[in-house]
């Protein structure tokens, strides 16, 4: 039985009393109205504790090892917690009580596949295929707004609702309006491909009208890049109210290095990619929540490479101006060897639903029922995070 | 059973050239036996390319160079060696777009196309990306046919395969080199090889099992300079590397017989009936749909277990079953095989390698870059998406502005969808007002969007 001490940490005292609060009740729910979600998923696992160490934690040091930080590298949160030296737009933003880090966070998959994990994260269920929608694109379809991922695939999670879309940026030629009623009758017959080009149609629509002028760009999958046009189509259209980003490369078995090397990269694509939203996204930022998250964590050691293997706790981190932050929300495990999931990873104390159901409840304002019933089902037992939100 | 030109040719095949159909018609289904039944055709533009050894000197000595240049802040000779590397890699991709468009022998196209995703190598890497046209060639084009456990036992071995799921540098915390340095375990590759290239992530595997599998592949390796030891780029067991001893897997032990330990266990991989299902289901995913009938993985999975592992009989097998016949819809075409039927359907041959790498890559699937080690996504879902349909039709329109086709777009539509080609598309390109805009709805008609 592993022993787990309550480390729920805060920015400031002040803070603590409202968190408990119970939740006002409104005569009437209020709607989302224009409130903006965007969504950052890492594909290939990122190591939580590269991101946010744990250098309080009397075993962190001899645990990882070669791939410690260093106490002068880091960007310290509190006596436990700090974050990796390439994420200082976040601290900034955690340190103004705009952001609130999860940590010891996991899908229920236990297992260590990256393709299983992503479907459980993105699917919302809490085991591989067991559905072919994912929890964001149930959720469109039950609301009147959109949903557009800056991809060229639809990814899982937006997938289940008309109101799903994905758009990347073109250097191709575009195509007119005559050509569009053509191929709107010549699909006629097929739906998949009918609704594809609606919804594609739709999305151009937008970025023609307020977005692309001037030189139009290449289209790499850096958070960087695509969180600028995410910003665009939020603030172009009132009915566009979630994106959904997706970041590869956080895959790393060999060298992922401490201040340099391949995860430190993707600290600082995603770290400049946080500020970006932040500034470009102006007074809309207030009424703005941004989750980042990622399919499970990684080994707590390195392995024979310097590298981590594939492992179950990790780190999501919850910003935005909307946000009730500057805490660092997890039921601490530990990291002596006897604390840790198998004796290699991270304990998994939190589902990653409870983050979800905490944002869509209290920040998309979906109902409770409706949560339970249309967008996580089977999942009752999984309680939403409260008091992650200033109203 | 009446069997379709169409079908052989867009399903099972590169997409039709014009002609192609009338000179199958008599017999679709021997056409394509006759292709299980011959050896695997190297291509002709991927004979003249380097193997692995050549190719890896010849990057070490660029990367060395560089490496100098660089020292040397000579900013000239650091570009030029850029370049070459570069254009390497063009050139591969070249001739490998070129075997697709000119191949008398589409099916085995196919399935060099759909063995070299299953064992996914990606460019994503640096050091990965000059070996990855070697790998398709020397690992998995001449065992499209052969035995199952012939190619896995090839592609673990491979350089590319052992650099790109870091088994390269795994080692045995207990062995020699371990010992004395700091290196130890790598799980990365023996995980993927249980999950993705053989057994299946319910296959019956545990996280033990990826131990001690991975403790088996200590030492395989790919020989470099500073090794002394082997060619240069060709596969290296180095027993200092390798764990020591009796490792247990799926309950069964093998005893330490140096790289032959790893072969015994490849080799018991190869037959297991989790394997045999996970391979059955991932080619009638392939060529039926995304979720093919249950009864023909069935089968599939029954022939490849009796007949050892030996695809070419599977294969063979699958063109025998009348659902695979069916006509459409079938599944989205990838991008790749959208690009590559729609040059061969336009008779387009004038391109250059920047032109297809451009194009692949604004419709999500630059060539020999796969996301991850899982290969592509096989999901319609995913080939449909909303913006990868309307970039095929913008880039539609920008290769039918340049092809120039002999013969009315309706006919050339019949010419190469035969069959499969409906009355409906049929009017939609009879009425378009340009030949450009003909064209482009040819190719973006559902028929030609699906296989």
């Amino acid at each position: 039985m592993i022993k787990r001490r309550q480390f729920i940490k805060n920015a400031a005292a002040a803070g603590l009393a409202s968190q408990f609060l119970p939740r006002m009740s409104f005569a009437a729910t209020p709607g989302a109205g224009d409130r903006k979600f965007i969504l950052i998923i890492l594909r290939g696992a990122m190591d939580g504790l590269g991101a946010v160490p744990a250098y309080g934690d009397p075993a962190y040091a001899r645990q990882r090892g070669q791939i410690a930080l260093e106490q002068s590298q880091i960007l310290k949160l509190d006596s436990l917690f700090a974050l990796h030296p390439s994420l200082s737009n976040l601290h900034s933003i955690y340190r103004a009580g705009q952001a609130n880090i999860i940590h010891a966070v996991a899908s229920p998959y236990r297992a260590r596949s990256h393709f299983d994990g992503q479907d459980v994260l993105e699917t919302g269920q809490d085991k591989a295929f067991a559905d072919s929608s994912g929890w964001l694109g149930r959720l469109l379809s039950t609301q009147s707004e959109k949903g557009i991922a800056l991809s060229h695939g639809l990814p899982l999670i937006l997938r289940g609702s008309d109101n799903g879309t994905s758009w990347a940026p073109s250097r191709l030629p575009g195509v007119d309006d005559d050509l569009i009623r053509r191929l709107e009758k010549l699909y006629e017959n097929d739906p998949i491909l009918n609704h594809s080009l609606e919804q594609a149609v739709m999305a151009n629509n937008i970025a023609a009208s307020s977005m692309m002028g001037g030189k139009k760009r290449g289209f790499r999958q850096s958070i960087t890049l695509s969180a600028g046009h995410a910003v665009k189509f939020l603030k172009a259209d009132d009915h566009v109210n979630i994106a959904v980003l997706e970041s590869y490369g956080w895959d790393t078995h060999a060298r992922q290095g401490t201040t340099k090397g391949p995860l430190t990269n993707g600290l600082k694509d995603l770290d400049n990619g946080l500020g970006l939203i932040k500034k470009e996204l102006g007074p809309l930022w207030q009424k703005t929540a941004v989750a980042v998250v990622t399919e499970f964590g990684r080994t707590v050691w390195a392995n024979g490479n310097a590298g981590t293997d594939h492992g179950t706790g990790g780190v999501a981190f919850l910003a935005g101006g909307a946000v009730q932050g500057g805490r660092i929300i997890t039921d601490w495990p530990g990291l002596r060897t006897q604390d840790l999931y198998q004796e290699r990873d991270l304990y998994p104390t939190t589902d990653i639903r409870s983050l979800f159901k905490g944002i869509i409840r209290d920040h998309l304002m979906i109902k409770p029922d409706v949560i339970e019933d249309k967008i996580f089902q089977n999942s009752g037992t999984v309680k939403a995070l409260d008091g992650l939100f200033k109203i | 059973m009446k069997y379709s030109a169409s079908i052989a040719a867009n399903r099972f095949g590169m997409g039709a050239r014009p002609g192609d159909l009338e000179k199958i018609d008599d017999n679709p289904k021997g056409w394509l036996d006759k292709q299980l039944s011959t050896t695997p055709q190297m291509p002709r533009p991927l004979k003249t390319l380097h193997g692995s050894p050549a190719i890896t000197k010849e990057f070490l000595k660029l990367r060395e160079e560089r490496k100098q240049a660089k020292r040397a802040n000579d900013d000239s000779r650091v570009k030029k060696t850029q370049r070459t590397i570069r254009q390497n890699f063009f050139k591969e991709v070249y001739a490998r777009t070129l075997s697709g468009l000119n191949t008398d022998y589409p099916l085995q196209e196919r399935l060099a196309r759909f063995w070299a995703d299953h064992f996914t190598v990606s460019s994503t890497k640096n050091t990965v990306r000059p070996l990855v046209g070697a790998f398709e060639r020397e690992a998995i084009r001449p065992y499209i046919l052969g035995k199952f456990e012939d190619m896995l036992i090839k592609v673990t071995s491979h350089p590319a395969m052992l650099l790109y799921l870091d088994n390269f540098q795994s080692v045995g915390p207990n062995s020699i080199g371990g010992q004395r340095r700091k290196k130890g375990l790598n799980e990365n590759l023996a995980r993927e090889i249980l999950e993705l290239h053989t057994l299946g992530v319910d296959g019956g595997y545990g996280q033990a099992d990826v131990i001690a599998f991975a403790k088996v592949l200590t030492g395989w390796t790919l020989s470099l300079p500073r090794h002394k030891k082997g060619n240069v780029g060709e596969f290296l067991f180095m027993k200092r590397l390798h764990e020591p001893g009796t490792h247990q897997i799926l309950g069964k032990k093998y005893p330490d017989r140096g790289a032959k330990q790893g072969i015994a266990v490849l080799k018991d991989l190869a037959r297991h009936p989790s394997t045999a299902r996970f391979i059955a289901t991932k080619l009638a995913r392939h060529f039926i749909s995304d979720n093919p009938p249950e009864k023909i993985i069935t089968l599939l999975a029954q022939e490849f277990l009796e007949t050892d592992g030996h695809l070419g009989k599977v294969m063979k097998k699958l063109v025998s079953l009348e659902d695979v016949w069916q006509p459409q819809p079938g599944n989205i075409k990838t991008s790749e095989e959208f690009v590559i039927s729609a040059l061969r359907g336009l008779n387009v041959t004038e391109f250059t390698p920047r032109e297809i790498i451009e194009s692949m890559y604004e419709m999500g699937q630059r060539p020999f870059e796969a996301p991850s080690p899982a290969g592509w996504p096989y999901e319609d879902a995913h080939w449909a998406g909303p913006d990868m349909i309307l970039k095929r039709i913008e880039w539609a329109q920008a290769v039918a502005e340049r092809s120039q086709i002999t013969m009315p777009p309706q006919n050339l539509a019949q010419n190469i969808l035969g069959q499969g080609l409906s009355a409906h598309t049929f009017l939609s390109i009879q009425r378009a007002d340009s030949a450009r805009q003909a064209v482009t709805l040819l190719l973006a008609s559902p028929e030609f969007q699906r296989r």
